[in-house]
Parts: C-alpha cells; sequence; structure tokens
C-alpha cells in the first residue's frame, strides 16, 4: 500500500493506494487522524484502493466520526469499485459524504 | 462429503502475510474457474476470518499457526480455518448491528454476508478454533 497527504485548498487530502488491510490500517487510521487533531477537513482519494477490508474501512468510520465531533468536513472521493463494493457491503455507502473526484468537490466549494 | 481438497495453506498468524494469503486463494480459484466477483467476495471473507484469528485468537501474536484449506464439490466451495489458540467463547463472535455506526465489528458481519454456511468448532485436542466458510457456488469455466 502507498499512501500521502496534501493539502488542496481548505482539505488535507490523504490518497491510498493498493491494498488495504489490517496491516497497513494502522497507518490509514494514524494519517487521516493526525489531520484531524490538527483541525483540517479531510478528503480521503480510494481511486487507487484496489482492496480494502474492515479494518481500512473502520479507520474511515472513526475519521468520521471524529471530523463530526471537531466541527470537521470528512468526505471520500474518487471511490474505487473495490472499494465502494465493500461500501456497500457495510451499508457505509450512504453514511459517508462521497464525491466522484476530487476536482468535483473542490470546484464545488460547498 | 466434499469431492476434493483444491489448497491447503499454512502460515504464520502476521498481518503482513495476509496479502499472500489473498493472492493464493485468488490463484486457486481462478485456476478453477471460480468468477471473478465471486472470488474478491471469497478474499474479502476469508481475509477478515483471517484478522480475526490474529487479532482475537492469538492476541495479535505473530509466531503461531494458522491452516486454511479449500475443498469443492459440484456445486459449493467449502473453507476451514484452523487455530492453535485457546478455544473461544462461540457466545462472543457476533456481528454488529449496521445501524450502530462505530468502527470496528464489520469483519463478522462480512463473513455471514457473503458465506452461505459458517460453522464454528472447538478441536477435539482441546487446543485450537475450527471455522468452516460454505459458499455455494459453480465454476463459471472448466478449471485451466
Amino acid at each position: 500500500m502507498k499512501s500521502n497527504v496534501v493539502q488542496k485548498g481548505a482539505y488535507s487530502v490523504v490518497s491510498l493506494a493498493g491494498e488495504v488491510d489490517l496491516y497497513y490500517s494502522p497507518k490509514v487510521r494514524d494519517q487521516i487522524l493526525k489531520q484531524l487533531h490538527n483541525d483540517n477537513n479531510v478528503l480521503v482519494d480510494l481511486s487507487a484502493v484496489e482492496y480494502i477490508d474492515s479494518s481500512g474501512i473502520a479507520s474511515l468510520v472513526e475519521g468520521l466520526q471524529i471530523a463530526k465531533s471537531r466541527n470537521l468536513e470528512f468526505g471520500l472521493v474518487g471511490v474505487s469499485e473495490p472499494a465502494m463494493q465493500v461500501l456497500e457491503l457495510a451499508r457505509l455507502d450512504k453514511v459517508f459524504p462521497i464525491y466522484s473526484s476530487l476536482g468535483e468537490k473542490l470546484d464545488s466549494g460547498v | 462429503m466434499y469431492k476434493k481438497r483444491l489448497a491447503k495453506f499454512q502460515f504464520k498468524s502476521r498481518s503482513k502475510h495476509l496479502r499472500q494469503m489473498r493472492c493464493s486463494v485468488r490463484n486457486v480459484l481462478q485456476q478453477y474457474g471460480y468468477p471473478g466477483d465471486a472470488i474478491d467476495n471469497i478474499v474479502l471473507a476469508l481475509c477478515e476470518a483471517c484478522s480475526n484469528v490474529i487479532q482475537h485468537a492469538y492476541g495479535e501474536e505473530c509466531s503461531k499457526e494458522m491452516v486454511l484449506e479449500i475443498f469443492h464439490d459440484e456445486r459449493r466451495l467449502m473453507f476451514r480455518l484452523r487455530d492453535f489458540a485457546t478455544p473461544i467463547d462461540m457466545n462472543c463472535i457476533k456481528s454488529r448491528k449496521l445501524d450502530d455506526l462505530r468502527p470496528g465489528g464489520l469483519g463478522v458481519h462480512f463473513i455471514y454476508q457473503i458465506m452461505d454456511e459458517v460453522a464454528y468448532a472447538s478441536c477435539s485436542e482441546g487446543k485450537g478454533n475450527i471455522l468452516e466458510m460454505t459458499k455455494q457456488i459453480v465454476p463459471s469455466r472448466e478449471a485451466g
């Protein structure tokens, strides 16, 4: 798995690529929570995620909950088909704000 | 009674080995002609089961053994995951309610959603647990 964080306007964009499983999800969790604890709005780019399991989904759920508690924005962008299938299986596809692309979210200004 | 054992994998209880497990299972099921979308779900369920053993049965001890076997007959696949941990209370293995939004607790839900039958047992020797997961499925093409 690869990941990186870049600042885009008012958002920290956490981009994940490859396979997010029990081995890598602690790193994902740390990256997301670090941004939120610095009071940054967070978008997680899942466009290059080939596999994600419940531990990776748990990191996203925790991020969403912490963002809400701190009045920050938290959303998912460019969700890949494998990641969307797992979100649907967990019935979380309607729980997260999901944007088709980073451009769509940033251009909307909402 | 299952006709044939397709594969047997033995690996240590390290989360870094999960990727190799997924790759090995995927290769076997592709080789025997099972459809790709079903393989994706099966691999997810098996990975969740292995993750649960690593995290809960072995408590993150990373040098313990796990054995995954795959059997099939004309209309189903059966996966048997064996660990050598202290027998666990099967009543404690529960999926969380999905409207209870919190991190964790989804792995068991995934297993039950994807598999048609799930059965837990303790090993007769009193050490270890067996999880058997059955999926009703037939290959979409001849084995290659």
